[in-house]
């Protein structure tokens, strides 16, 4: 017996121990944190003095002493290297470590690792301004107010929790390849949201679906609570659109001509990716502007605090705001920010003058009536 | 000869009877119920905790509460969510057997000429994430620009030839990427037929219908009924193929339902807990059946203490067209869809048109960063790692299970396989709320992710090793245990050498669901433990689909070479 179970003991042993020879791997690479670099401290105090004076003065030793900082950040194009690069440059004693995730696993993570007691984040980040006011209540973030608070309109901050970094505006946008002259005439006309369901692209355009994030809500519920149900229904009946799980898709399917045109998306983020791949896709934004910010706030456990008040100071003056504008693509939400994105350089790129004034508490509480009227309109 | 048989078996039964192996196996069984309650228990624990509780574990002020059970129980809301989520489960299930059966059985029981080569390419469906099979059907069946459609309006065809957004679609996607599970399932138990039942039944003159009807099948039966149950349960739980591709036809999934709840705000992981528990009587109903099933082993034994030998049936006529006939079955599954995938690696955006202009290296380029380097290592340590470890695991359990009598070990039977009902994105955050508090600085590190990968896929290790294992007679075993072996002894020296083939296959698929597992992943990860997987997700979102092709293009290049090379060392390689 033993003889005829050798025979093909041979190979599967020698299978084995190569598959087990990487679990020794797994022990080395399990290991600890990176060593720390330092200098530059005159420098930047200095930078501190110049660009954030308000900022106590031993701010930027301490920070020093941290040496790190863990940044929990959304879903950019890009991967902040030049951002990250941007503020090492000035504070070279901190190293920046990042988790990045999308707007919900980025709430469940943050909120999970704090109420169990480990010193997960030290900077958070999200686009939900009702979940950041709810953990602010909690406790979960820090009541820091950084000396350039100022800085951030109003309408993108809550003074000494969180604060705006960037803008998600959204526009409309179609696909330049699969247009008419007549039909580029017409998108060149649109100047306000209640001309968006007119379009001439029935059977032919795209819509995100309610309840893909805040980003996807907020025009939905800009045109019911400014032109009422009959909004939607126009939309669903002059343009019959195809709908998607989130914007990303979308611009996909918009840049390959499944569809032609979308009402309402993500400009700036989504869409604008695919124009920097030469997708032929453009984009306006109609009056007044519909936008998110995408918001920042400090752990009130964070195991690195004095690096993460220095970061967020740092991300609120004009060169961090630029920084982030420039990096991430999203818009500027202040005139603090010099904008140098490419397609802000293109002379059919506007802003919005306005932005609409979202009260985002209700938009929130107006979820659960929009997910049931969604559903009767476009029968999703 | 037979009553010096019989009273080897008295002797052997009586065996284990015996005090002291009673008792070594009743510690064994209780290790094991510790272990596999820490890796499935807990993290599943919390989860129900959280369907039953108003708010997140450790939130202040939360309290009892049935109102998110009664939401998604007690409505009217997501029947339809439900049954079709069952239906595509049902469908993917049944097809993916079919398939897989009828591949196995060419491969493993007839003259089929270079089977080893098939063998391996059969496979390569597998190594595709479904979400990558999901773009992949798009960029090539999407209604008016995908190629297909293109082609066919060249041709003079009016409208769109395919649909990949509808039911159909989501199925047929599905079916292409679990029918080779089902083939690597079903392997090992058909190899491991002996010639003689047919032989036999050809004696007895029963033709070559009859023998498979009456004599193959019914000996697979277990081992098909729970490859069904397996893929069942799989196909129900996809959230990325029904998402990708049923919004636009307004097809609504549990799992997709559960998608909304995670991902975008406002996040409501107490409703997506009871939701992920809907799965579960479904998969637990199987698991009864599927131990009544095999309740009287011996009835499925193959592999007894004599060699032999496995019986080639002749194809006649459909000798020469079966590789054909392959050969277009991975056309249509493999082919297209890896050269769509390939072809969109090295385009800037989505695009039906080709032009040379379209095409760049840029996606390829991204690759090169050092986040890049170090996921393809992460996702390599780990997929080895934890394929390895769980695949000894699941033979633990599967021997304990099947050859021992202790009491309770029908409840490890049950515990190990409720992951598989659970989607991964729901299981992820019962992950999440279980291990972050873990000691010794595990929180962050490689070792959660492995943790997490033992858990969710020790089913399929438990499955896949007790197909193998269930036709291996008692005997052997019991024979050594008369003799004086131990346990690791017999184990290391009899059940390890005959089940190998099963183990190999287990290895394999396990390796492939680490290296593609992403929705539990992405709450579990840090930047030190990040993996290949959640590079392609967030280049989902941060560039676009061109990106993730090329990874996955890469990934896939990967896995073919690694699972060529552990072929080859377990010599089922006969090119």
């Amino acid at each position: 017996m033993w003889k005829y179970i050798s025979r093909q003991e041979g190979n599967v042993k020698a299978t084995w121990a190569w598959m087990a020879a990487p679990l020794a791997a797994l022990l080395v690479a399990a290991t600890g944190p990176a060593v720390q670099a330092a200098g530059g401290l005159d420098a930047s105090k200095q930078w501190v003095a110049e660009n954030v004076p308000g900022l106590p003065a031993g701010l930027v030793e301490a920070a020093c002493k941290d040496g790190k900082l863990m940044l929990y950040h959304l879903v950019f194009r890009g991967k902040l290297a030049d951002l990250i690069a941007s503020f090492t440059k000035t504070f070279p004693c901190i190293k920046i470590d990042t988790y990045m995730a999308s707007g919900g696993p980025l709430q469940t993570r943050f909120t999970s690792e704090w109420r169990a007691g480990q010193a997960g984040a030290d900077v958070w980040m999200n686009s939900s301004p009702p979940f950041a006011d709810k953990i602010s209540k909690e406790g979960l973030l820090l009541n820091w107010t950084p000396p350039n608070d100022a800085l951030v309109p109003a309408h993108w901050k809550r003074s000494g929790y969180w604060y705006g970094i960037g803008l998600a505006t959204l526009g409309f946008a179609w696909n330049t390849k699969e247009v008419t002259p007549a039909e580029q005439k017409w998108l060149e006309s649109v100047k306000t949201w209640d001309q968006i369901a007119k379009a001439p692209f029935k059977g032919r355009s795209c819509m995100v679906h309610v309840r893909a994030g805040g980003s996807a809500q907020l025009p939905y519920y800009y045109l019911l609570t400014t032109y009422g149900i009959q909004s939607w229904k126009d939309l669903k009946e002059n343009l019959e659109p195809s709908i998607f799980s989130g914007a990303g898709p979308l611009a996909d399917r918009l840049a390959a001509g499944e569809c032609v045109y979308a009402p309402h998306v993500t400009a700036d983020t989504a869409v604008a990716t695919r124009w920097l791949q030469k997708a032929p896709i453009r984009w306006t934004f109609p009056e007044p502007g519909l936008a998110i910010s995408y918001l920042m706030g400090i752990s009130s456990k964070a195991a690195h605090p004095d690096a993460a008040k220095l970061f967020v100071a740092w991300s609120l003056s004009p060169h961090g705001q630029s920084a982030w504008v420039n990096s991430t693509g999203l818009a500027p939400m202040s005139k603090q920010a010099t904008d140098r994105r490419k397609y802000a350089k293109e002379s059919w790129y506007r802003l919005p003058g306005d932005y609409y004034p979202t009260d985002w508490d209700k938009m929130e509480k107006a979820l659960k009536g929009m997910n049931t009227q969604f559903k009767d309109v476009f029968g999703q | 000869m037979e009553l010096a048989r019989e009273g080897f078996a008295v002797r052997a039964r009586s065996a284990l009877f015996d005090p002291a192996v009673r008792r070594s196996h009743r510690l064994l069984v209780l290790a094991l119920m510790a272990l596999v309650t820490m890796l499935v228990l807990v993290p599943v624990g919390f989860l129900f905790f959280g369907a039953l509780w108003s708010e997140a574990p450790r939130v202040p002020g939360g309290h009892l509460t049935a109102g998110n059970l009664a939401t998604i129980y007690a409505t009217s809301t997501f029947v339809v969510p439900l049954l079709t989520t069952l239906a595509i489960g049902a469908w993917v299930g049944a097809l993916s057997v079919v398939v897989g059966t009828l591949l196995a059985w060419l491969v493993t029981r007839t003259d089929l000429p270079r089977a080893g080569l098939w063998e391996n390419l059969l496979v390569i469906p597998v190594y595709l994430s479904p979400l990558m099979l999901a773009l992949a059907f798009t960029a090539m069946a999407a209604p008016r620009v995908g190629f297909i459609n293109v082609v066919w309006q060249q041709l003079g065809g009016a409208g769109s030839l395919a649909n990949v957004y509808s039911f159909a679609g989501i199925v047929f996607v599905l079916t292409v990427h679990y029918a080779p599970f089902a083939f690597l399932y079903l392997l090992g138990p058909m190899r491991a037929i002996g010639a003689d039942v047919e032989e036999a039944a050809t004696v007895l003159g029963s033709g070559s219908f009859e023998t498979i009807r009456r004599i193959l099948l019914p000996m697979l039966a277990p081992a098909i009924f729970a490859t069904a149950l397996m893929i069942f349960t799989l196909a129900a739980e996809n959230f990325a193929v029904p998402t990708l591709l049923g919004r636009q036809s307004g097809i609504r999934t549990i799992p997709s339902e559960i998608y909304f709840w995670l991902v975008y705000e406002p996040v409501n992981p107490n409703l997506a807990a009871s939701a992920g528990t809907m799965l579960l009587v479904v998969t637990l109903s199987g698991i009864f059946v599927y131990r009544r099933m095999t309740r009287v082993a011996s009835r499925y034994v193959t592999v007894g203490g004599k060699p032999h030998s496995t019986r080639s049936v002749k194809l006649g006529w459909f000798r020469p067209l079966a590789p054909w006939t392959l050969a277009l079955y991975l056309l249509a599954t493999i082919g297209l869809p890896l050269a769509a995938l390939l072809y969109g690696s090295f385009l800037r955006y989505i695009s039906p048109r080709l032009s040379w202009s379209l095409l760049t290296l840029a996606n390829y380029r991204q690759m090169l960063d050092a986040d890049s380097l170090l996921a393809f290592r992460n996702s390599l340590v780990l997929g080895i790692g934890a394929a390895t470890l769980t695949t000894l695991l699941g033979l633990i359990v599967t021997y304990t299970v099947h050859r021992t009598r202790v009491s309770g070990r029908g409840l490890l039977d049950y515990i190990s396989a409720m992951p598989i009902a659970i989607p991964g994105m729901v299981l992820g955050v019962g992950m999440l709320w279980a291990y972050v508090n873990l000691p010794f600085g595990i929180w962050g590190t490689l070792w959660v992710l492995l943790i997490a990968y033992m858990g969710r896929f020790l089913v399929h290790a438990v499955r896949v090793t007790g197909n193998s294992l269930l036709q291996i007679s008692a005997e052997l075993d019991e024979a050594a245990q008369v003799l004086g072996a131990g346990m690791v002894r017999r184990l290391g020296g009899i059940i390890f050498p005959l089940v190998g083939r099963g183990m190999l296959s287990s290895w394999i698929l396990l390796f492939i669901f680490v290296l593609n597992e992403v929705t539990a992943t992405v709450l579990l990860y840090s930047s030190r433990s990040i993996t290949l997987s959640v590079v392609v997700w967030n280049s989902l979102d941060m560039y676009g689909a061109m990106v993730a092709f090329a990874y996955s293009i890469i990934q896939t290049a990967i896995t073919f070479v690694l699972v060529y090379f552990v072929f080859r060392l377990g010599g089922r390689v006969a090119w």
